[in-house]
């Protein structure tokens, strides 16, 4: 692939775009879960195949994202491209990466302490996907944040 | 406020509670799958569904544990408050840490490998579910030493639990 696509795809507008979609998911999906939490007894396993899903997807891209620079130096547009603007994105994205990461190892987590047949916690399952739901919500903030972060910056890639 | 919030929640304190909460998770898990092993055809469904949610468990906590000091700094706690004990609190986290999230993701891997349709390995269900659980329990014992480690170190007491 070229050079220059390549910098297009790791670009701040390009992360900007692939945040506010994941960001879009998060907001359907929570809104999805929280909507019908009345009857939790009929959509519980809709509900954990969603949250579950979603933090697929947050763990996927927090690493991704955290790992922009190991993947740049990969893919030899570093240290070659290396600015000091394509530094602060990679320091925004590594701490946001990571804080995605953990939000989305958490919602996970709290599928399978539902899931896991060991644990006695029928009547904390609802406690556990509204849980689950926050932390995408959550996700959801962060990366909002990370692409104002980006957004701010003046210098475009 | 905040800060001290992180700092209590990251604290010498909080990794060893958290810890040993986890190790007994391990350890209940492991109990209920090794106890009926022999009856593995009935309770195969429910063990993958223990292995795979401890398997999680301690990627996450793995994850969490490894990164505490990038966590940390992203936070804005580092490093106003990064001190020496800090530093080999950090140390001691990296290590565990990555060895917790391997465990778990081989368990995992172990699980998965039953899962799926493509590879025949119906003889071998059996010596997955206890390797994963094996896994598990030497997961238990590294969280078990890694709360010895930061229990003994005398300079932490006084200064962050």
């Amino acid at each position: 692939m070229p050079r220059q696509q390549l910098y297009r795809l790791t670009s701040r507008s390009a992360i900007m775009v692939m945040n506010i979609v994941i960001t879009l998911l998060m907001l359907q999906g929570s809104w999805d879960i929280l909507r019908k939490l009345s009857a939790i007894v009929l959509h519980q396993p809709a509900m954990e195949n969603i949250l579950q899903g979603l933090s697929t997807i947050l763990v996927a891209y927090g690493l991704v994202l955290q790992e922009r620079a190991a993947l740049l130096t990969f893919l030899k547009l570093y240290p070659h491209g290396l600015s000091a603007h394509q530094a602060r994105v990679d320091a925004h994205c590594s701490g946001y990466g990571l804080a995605v990461i953990l939000a989305g190892m958490f919602v996970s987590v709290a599928v399978y302490l539902i899931r896991m047949p060991d644990l006695d916690i029928v009547n904390f399952d609802p406690a556990l996907i509204v849980l689950g739901a926050l932390f995408c919500l959550v996700s959801a903030g962060l990366l909002v944040r990370l692409s104002w972060l980006l957004w701010r910056d003046p210098k475009e890639i | 406020m905040t800060k001290k919030l992180i700092l209590a929640l990251t604290s010498r304190t909080g990794l060893i509670a958290m810890s040993v909460l986890f190790a007994l998770l391990m350890l209940q898990g492991a109990w209920d799958i090794l106890e009926d092993i022999r009856a593995i055809d009935v309770h195969q469904h429910a063990m993958e569904e223990i292995l795979e949610g401890l398997g999680t468990i301690l990627v996450a906590y793995g994850v969490a544990l490894e990164e505490r000091e990038t966590l940390l700094k992203f936070l804005g706690v580092y490093p106003d408050a990064l001190t020496p004990q800090q530093a080999r609190v950090d140390h001691h986290c990296h290590g565990y840490g990555l060895s917790l999230l391997l465990l778990g993701l081989f368990a995992e891997v172990s699980v998965y490998l039953i899962r799926m349709p493509d590879i025949n390995t119906a003889d071998f269900d059996p010596a997955l579910i206890v390797f994963a659980t094996l896994l598990c329990l030497v997961g238990a014992v590294h969280l078990g030493k890694l709360s010895w480690l930061l229990w003994r170190d005398p300079e932490l007491a006084t200064t962050t639990a």
